[in-house]
């Protein structure tokens, strides 16, 4: 089905990576057999499989965010309401694991597979991706996972945590099938990532328009080839470690029980060897996001673009040396202290870059705000928030104090709520007339933005302090001196509640209802930024571009 | 962009690091303005920022002020320069953006200042790690008490091996383990079940205990009181439940209390403890010697 004809017609600038058409290629024979529900689950269009993605993420979101008011409301009222306790101890284990599982598995990772998937081959100038198969039956692969973590409620979810410790997540102290569906479930979302990744890292290899130099690429790509190496080389570890949990569990292996000659620290550190590069795979591509968006609504070209690319790069390798951070007061040899609290100090130098020159980009610019640059900007500073607090927690004798606390429940959220799913909602934004052709609402977006934005620094900046005051973080109940300021927390959940529920509720209308009204290049920004996506039609056709554009 | 603008930066960026500087010096000044609550059992929050009741927690103290000194203007800096640029470059007042697109001086500029100052904190963060991990030397004068903790679900067990003394922290305060001030306190951490984590705000330290393994920690609590903590790793249903409750009183009477859970004091301890209770009182003896040589696990 093909929607208009793209025909870029603009007087060509002087300047690298502006398209010119070579009238040589000709567009492939494309066939739509099925229309319709079949359409979407037969496709192996790399935008329908990515705005499935997206879904999916949107979903998930939804659960995810529910489970954390259910969080909210019982650390409202730990005694309950008219005596009648709101929920089992058990339950809210169950709510705090799930909720994070869901957000990280579910809802940012695929997230940034789905943007990734609609715009990788477009911005590089591509057909579709390299394995357009695979493609599919790596998004596939999530449908079962989360539906099997979420069927694992009925059957006692698990209430380790996402961290899944042994002994505790270990058959004896959770000897309930929700545990193996959780693992199944991680094995699932694992599985399709690394697929994903390997497509990413094969379409970006091979399948450059002519012309698209490495160092042509644009940030975005770089962040998502940079975060599917990490995905590479670091899921495999993640899905050894559950596999050996699930052995212990289920086959008497020993690999986490002392009892056996095994060490529960073993899994700890093989976790963690994931995911804490895990931290950085669901940032990267946000930061590639951020790059475009910040770049285009001050009508300038993005600052330092090279030191952006190996800043990314430097993330990614440091990122693997330090693990260790989550474990210093699991007991390490001191000398292990000192060298993993050094690297992850040596993570600020990159991520500084990036700060820099995200404000040395918009510095001199002039700034449109859009409901898209809102959430960019928005990001600037609560990310900074949340990577100065990262440094703090890379001091020694700070993280020993607030390790395990609120303090860093608040630092998490300001990085991959304010960070990665303000990048998100950039994106979004961004991208969304692309995709559709149609526009979200920008009056109400600036509300949605503003409402996220109060709401989540009502809700986290609190949780700092709660943390150092001495707040243990996975617990139903505390001591009264909090009762205050989590009461206060809960209010602000209130709100992003509030932006969220607008927020779907605008996206299901504008897709069903609204009309198509977006050209080529949606925002008016092509002009300074002379990417590939603005060159084609809203949405694109379904092999992208009719003739394969060549970079000059 | 006029020169204007860039006096301004320079202002932002000048007046970060002043900020900062008065930020960690507020941080440091905020404790002794409460140091003299004097924790009780009705009143246990224990606060290792405003009330330190240890040595560990007082150099904690110190080296977060400080990190807030050498990091915070990386925090106040970004985000004056952001609200700044939001008041300043606006369509309206910038119509023609500047095309300045790399300025490799500033970039290396703004790569090795950040990194000169995270060594500037790292530093001193490393002498406090080798403070906490360097137990005090043993001496007649300055003896160590041997704690052995062992977590379990969803209670804490103590022992004192030294004294045969073994008692247990249900989480209700009622039964709080008992230290003397001044002293070098060695804990030695295990658990029979899941992990767990002791932690005393406070005191500055935590410690996982984990099946298998034996963590160990020492602190000098240097003030009298009741100090409240709890556990640290979600070890099950009931982790939120899993406080701990410290009472630290002087050296005679945590003897005092030693005695009166039925612990016994080894003879070349005899002496000192008469001298510390007082002539008259009747001192329990561990009478047999070979045991006592075995658990003095100095």
């Amino acid at each position: 089905m093909s929607i208009g004809t793209p025909h870029p017609q603009k007087p060509t600038p002087a300047g690298a990576g502006h398209p010119v058409y070579t009238p040589t290629e000709s567009p492939p024979h494309h066939t739509t057999e099925y229309t319709g529900i079949m359409r979407w689950l037969t496709t192996v269009d790399h935008k329908l499989i990515g705005i499935m993605y997206l879904w999916l993420a949107l979903f998930a979101a939804v659960a995810g965010g529910a489970m954390a008011g259910g969080i909210r409301a019982q650390l409202a009222f730990p005694d309950g309401i008219g005596g009648e306790r709101l929920m089992t101890p058990e339950f809210f284990n169950q709510l705090t694991a799930m909720h994070a599982s869901f957000m990280i598995f579910f809802t940012i990772i695929p997230a940034f597979a789905g943007f990734g998937n609609y715009l990788i081959p477009i911005l590089i100038g591509a057909r579709d991706m390299a394995f357009p198969k695979m493609n599919a039956f790596a998004f596939w692969l999530l449908i079962p996972g989360m539906a099997i973590m979420l069927a694992s409620f009925g059957f006692g979810a698990s209430q380790a945590g996402w961290t899944a410790y042994p002994p505790l997540a270990g058959s004896q102290y959770s000897p309930f099938a929700g545990m193996d569906m959780w693992i199944f479930g991680v094995h699932l979302a694992g599985a399709s990532s690394i697929l994903a990744a390997i497509n990413f890292i094969v379409t970006m290899t091979t399948m450059r328009a002519p012309g698209m130099k490495w160092f042509r690429m644009p940030l975005f790509c770089w962040a998502t080839l940079v975060t599917s190496w990490m995905v590479l080389v670091g899921t495999p570890v993640l899905a050894g470690a559950v596999t050996m949990l699930l052995t212990d569990r289920m086959f008497g292996t020993g690999f986490f029980n002392p009892a056996q000659g095994g060490d529960p620290l073993l899994y700890q550190h093989l976790f963690w060897f994931y995911s804490h590069p895990a931290v950085y795979i669901m940032i990267l591509p946000g930061f590639g996001i951020v790059s475009h968006v910040l770049a285009s609504f001050s009508n300038k070209r993005i600052f330092g673009y090279k030191g952006m690319v190996y800043a990314t790069a430097f993330i990614a390798v440091v990122g693997f040396l330090v693990w260790g951070h989550h474990m210093f007061s699991a007991g390490m040899e001191p000398w292990l202290r000192v060298y993993f609290s050094f690297m992850s100090m040596l993570v600020a130098v990159p991520t500084g870059i990036k700060v820099f020159s995200w404000l040395a980009t918009i510095w001199g610019g002039s700034i449109q705000f859009t409901t898209s640059m809102l959430f960019a900007l928005g990001f600037l500073g609560l990310f900074t928030i949340g990577g100065i607090s990262g440094v703090f927690l890379a001091n020694v004798p700070f993280d020993i104090q607030v390790h395990d606390t609120y303090f860093v429940v608040a630092h998490l959220h300001y990085v991959l709520f304010g960070g990665s799913a303000f990048t998100l909602l950039a994106g979004t934004y961004f991208w969304f007339p692309k995709m559709t052709g149609k526009y979200l609402s920008e009056r109400l977006g600036k509300v949605i933005f503003w409402l996220m934005f109060i709401g989540m620094n009502l809700t986290f900046m609190p949780m700092h302090w709660l943390g150092i005051a001495g707040m243990a973080r996975r617990i139903y109940t505390y001591r009264e001196e909090f009762t205050a300021l989590n009461q206060f927390v809960s209010m602000g959940y209130l709100l992003m509640l509030v932006g969220g529920l607008l927020l779907v509720g605008n996206i299901i209308y504008t897709v069903a209802i609204a009309r198509r009204t977006a050209g080529n290049d949606v925002w008016g920004v092509n002009q300074t930024q002379q990417t590939l996506d603005w060159e084609t039609t809203s949405p694109p056709v379904p092999h992208n571009f009719d003739r394969i554009p060549r970079i000059a | 962009m006029t020169k204007a603008d860039v006096r301004n930066l320079i202002i932002i960026w000048v007046a970060s690091f002043a900020l900062a500087a008065l930020a960690g010096w507020g941080f440091l000044m905020w404790a002794p303005a409460t140091n003299p609550v004097v924790p009780t059992a009705e009143t246990p929050t224990t606060h290792w920022v405003t009330a330190p009741a240890s040595t560990t927690a007082e150099q904690v103290r110190r080296n977060t002020a400080w990190t807030i000194t050498v990091i915070f203007p990386f925090l106040f800096g970004p985000l004056i320069t952001l609200g700044y640029v939001i008041w300043r470059f606006t369509k309206p007042k910038n119509p023609v953006p500047d095309r300045v697109e790399e300025n490799v001086p500033l970039e290396v500029f703004w790569t090795l200042v950040p990194a000169v100052i995270l060594v500037a904190m790292a530093v001193p963060s490393y002498q406090v790690i080798q403070y906490m991990d360097r137990t005090p030397e043993w001496s007649d004068d300055d003896p160590h008490y041997v704690v052995d903790v062992v977590g379990r679900q969803f209670d804490w067990f103590y022992s004192f091996p030294k004294y045969g003394v073994e008692m247990v922290d249900d989480g209700t305060g009622d039964n709080p383990l008992v230290l003397p001030v001044n002293r070098v306190i060695l804990m030695n951490g295990r658990s029979t079940d899941v992990n767990h984590a002791w932690w005393v705000p406070a005191f500055g330290i935590k410690f996982d205990v984990i099946p298998g393994r034996i963590n160990p920690a020492w602190f000098r609590p240097t003030r009298e009181g009741f100090f409240k903590g709890q556990c640290a790793e979600l070890c099950g249903a009931l982790h939120a439940l899993m406080f701990i409750h410290v009472k630290v009183v002087p050296e005679a009477e945590f003897f005092e209390w030693i005695i009166e859970q039925g612990g016994e004091i080894p003879p070349e301890e005899q002496e000192f403890v008469e001298r510390l209770l007082g002539e008259g009182r009747e001192i329990p003896v561990r009478q047999d010697q070979e045991e006592v040589a075995l658990a003095g696990s100095d």
